[in-house]
């Protein structure tokens, strides 16, 4: 059998149970009435299964459970927050009670001891929610590691510094399956090629966020990234590299088109924002049309939001001063409607194929 | 595909932690080996604990160097322009369009933008080398500035003795004139460049100038004679040092907080900070006295 991650289980475990509660509506309704023996091996079948998922991965394999699991998932989150905030707020409070070398020789252990700590606690915990607190507290170690020794030498500060972060963030999500740390990864990698990039236009790298188009040149990279790279073990990666691909694509557009004087381009300011008004509604349009194509919810999704929020803001430069205010919301609300309308369409059409293709 | 397990991920693991704390330790370690590229002996004067709300939570220690400007005498001059806002950047008269063009801003670009585009507003700061002079000729000029006008204060105020606000003036004057003998920091940037030796060869004394990295942006603005650029310094890069364990009981915090204003405390008069091959300061030495270095 192929390896198989927690989330695919999970996937597997949910189609059985949706599987078996439309069985036996057809089954009521005589529509495919099963042989007693047909019926009992696939029972078998599925309940070895699920046992199976259940020793290796903790599943969900009931409602109840999965509710849960969504409580132990933000407990889980708050508390890794909560963690890593005590380990930041325990070393400042001591740190200066110890010399320059016992300061080196405790970050470096804390970041030792707490990586080390999380590849035990990944090796027991099937549920991954032990991991991800124990992953997050590492991480925390680790940036506070790195953080504090500049500190304590006075080093000038610089963007190298997220490449480390990044590496080890990368390390731990593809380690304990963590989207989390995936993300944080992913920012970290953004910010770094944002601050070299305005390098290179001569700025101070720490100003990197002033000049939106320096997030764009890496955001495409990344939108792609999951269709060279297969992530089997790792189902629900892909859809946060798309996400964050597109964040850094569409966000910059959306700050340009308001505020064309952070750009680079050697134009007017009115010129610049139309220009990346334009551009947000046709990459926002291709988001969903992409995602649509490929079954990308999550492109689809992130470029609805953005697709009406160049919207709203359009109809807000347009019409906020000139028209009444009930006005203006009903032409928002109107507006939302009209969206509804083709979202349906584009779905309907969407059955249409899948319909005639099965 | 990408697969971390086991001891791939113990090995990686371990690998990277120990990398990163090799290249900061060493280049720390590098920082501090052989002479100093500098070394500046500073007082109560030219440096200040930080205010920062987490210093109740925070049990280390640094010192914030205070360095001020000269900007362009004015016949009008402000509180600013010689007893010492310090550390939160400045104009210094010497940034002017050629400096600035020196230190690869674009100047011609800057001013010629299309009409009504306030982007030329909002250049972006470059990092640049910094050149700190300690109580040199750019801090005797400050006292000049502040004793000339003091006199011309006072006499303006002898001249009309009923007016009450330029006896108040005068008043005021003469405060900051003490202030800027007394309390205002000796320590001015006065040049900027991009090259080390170049600046070090301009400025051999070690023990009176130091070179720093730092921040350097023009600002521009409209005047009634068009479109002017002045140079402004944003920042230093290293203007907090850490003070090492072995000097912190030289601190002492009265009931568990810092001093209120932020000042050091009364009986430290001398810090000898270096600055090292990346120009990253340290501590070297601190020594106390009762007696406050005042005019020194």
């Amino acid at each position: 059998m192929t390896e198989v991650s927690r989330t695919a289980a999970q996937q597997r475990a949910d189609q059985i149970r949706a599987f078996r509660q439309e069985l036996g509506v057809l089954t009521a309704e005589g529509v495919l009435p099963l042989a007693e023996g047909q019926a009992q091996a696939v029972a078998a079948y599925h309940d070895a299964l699920l046992v199976k998922y259940a020793q290796a991965f903790d599943i969900d394999r009931d409602l109840h459970a999965k509710q849960l699991s969504t409580g132990m998932r933000i407990a889980s989150f708050l508390g890794a927050l909560a963690l890593a905030a005590s380990v930041f707020f325990l070393f400042y409070q001591f740190w200066g009670h110890f010399s320059e070398l016992a300061q080196v020789v405790i970050l470096v252990s804390a970041s030792l001891g707490s990586f080390g700590m999380t590849v035990l606690v990944q090796r027991r915990d099937s549920t991954g929610y032990f991991t991800k607190l124990a992953a997050l507290v590492a991480f925390t170690c680790f940036v506070l590691n790195v953080t504090m020794l500049g500190q304590i030498f006075n080093i000038t500060p610089s963007d190298t510094a997220l490449l480390p972060w990044a590496a080890y963030a990368l390390l731990l999500a593809y380690t304990c399956d963590l989207r989390l740390l995936l993300a944080t990864a992913i920012l970290c990698i953004i910010a770094y090629v944002a601050a070299r990039v305005g390098t290179w236009s001569g700025m101070y790298w720490i100003h990197f966020g002033e000049r939106p188009e320096n997030f764009i040149p890496l955001s495409i990279a990344i939108y792609a990234l999951p269709q060279f790279i297969r992530h089997r073990r790792h189902a629900d990666f892909p859809a946060i590299y798309r996400v964050f691909g597109l964040l850094s694509l569409l966000l910059p557009m959306l700050v340009l088109a308001n505020w064309g004087q952070a750009s680079y381009l050697p134009w007017a300011t009115a010129t610049i924002e139309s220009l990346y008004q334009l551009l947000g509604f046709l990459v926002s349009a291709a988001a969903i049309w992409l995602g649509l194509r490929r079954q990308w919810a999550d492109s689809v999704n992130t470029g609805v939001v953005f697709f009406v929020i160049f919207i709203y803001t359009k109809f807000f430069d347009w019409w906020w001063e000139v028209m009444p205010k009930y006005l203006f919301f009903l032409v928002l609300g109107l507006t939302a409607v009209l969206f509804l309308f083709v979202l349906k369409r584009l779905r309907q059409s969407n059955d249409g194929h899948a319909g005639s293709g099965s | 595909m990408i697969n971390f397990s086991g001891k791939k991920m113990w090995i990686t693991g371990l690998a990277l932690i120990v990398i990163t704390n090799a290249v900061v330790l060493l280049g720390a370690a590098w920082n501090r080996s052989g002479s100093p590229e500098s070394q500046l002996e500073l007082t109560q004067r030219e440096l200040r604990l930080p205010y920062w709300r987490m210093n109740r939570e925070s049990s280390g220690a640094s010192l914030n160097l205070l360095w001020r400007t000269l900007p362009a005498e004015a016949e009008e001059m402000g509180y600013s322009d010689y007893s010492g806002y310090a550390g939160n950047g400045g104009a210094p008269y010497w940034l002017d369009r050629a400096k600035l063009q020196s230190l690869g801003f674009d100047m011609a670009g800057l001013t010629t933008r299309v009409e009504g585009d306030a982007r030329r507003e909002r250049p972006l700061s470059r990092s640049a080398l910094l050149v700190l002079e300690l109580n040199g000729p750019a801090c005797q000029e400050s006292l000049a500035r502040a004793r000339r006008h003091a006199a011309d204060a006072e006499a303006k105020a002898a001249a009309t003795p009923e007016n009450d606000d330029l006896k108040r003036r005068a008043e005021s004057a003469r405060k900051s004139e003490a202030q800027a003998k007394n309390e205002s920091p000796r320590l001015f940037v006065i040049d900027a460049g991009m090259e080390l030796s170049e600046l070090r060869a301009k400025y051999p004394d070690r023990t009176r100038y130091a070179i720093v990295h730092g921040q350097v942006r023009p600002r521009v603005f409209e005047s009634k004679d068009g479109v002017k650029v002045e140079g402004f310094i944003d920042e230093i890069s290293n203007s907090s040092v850490n003070i090492p364990y072995d000097h912190r009981a030289t601190f002492k915090r009265e009931n568990g907080k810092q001093s209120l204003n932020g000042a050091m405390p009364s009986d430290v008069i001398a810090v000898t900070i270096a600055f090292g091959k990346r120009l990253e300061p340290w501590v070297v030495a601190l020594s106390g006295s009762k007696a406050a270095g005042a005019g020194k």
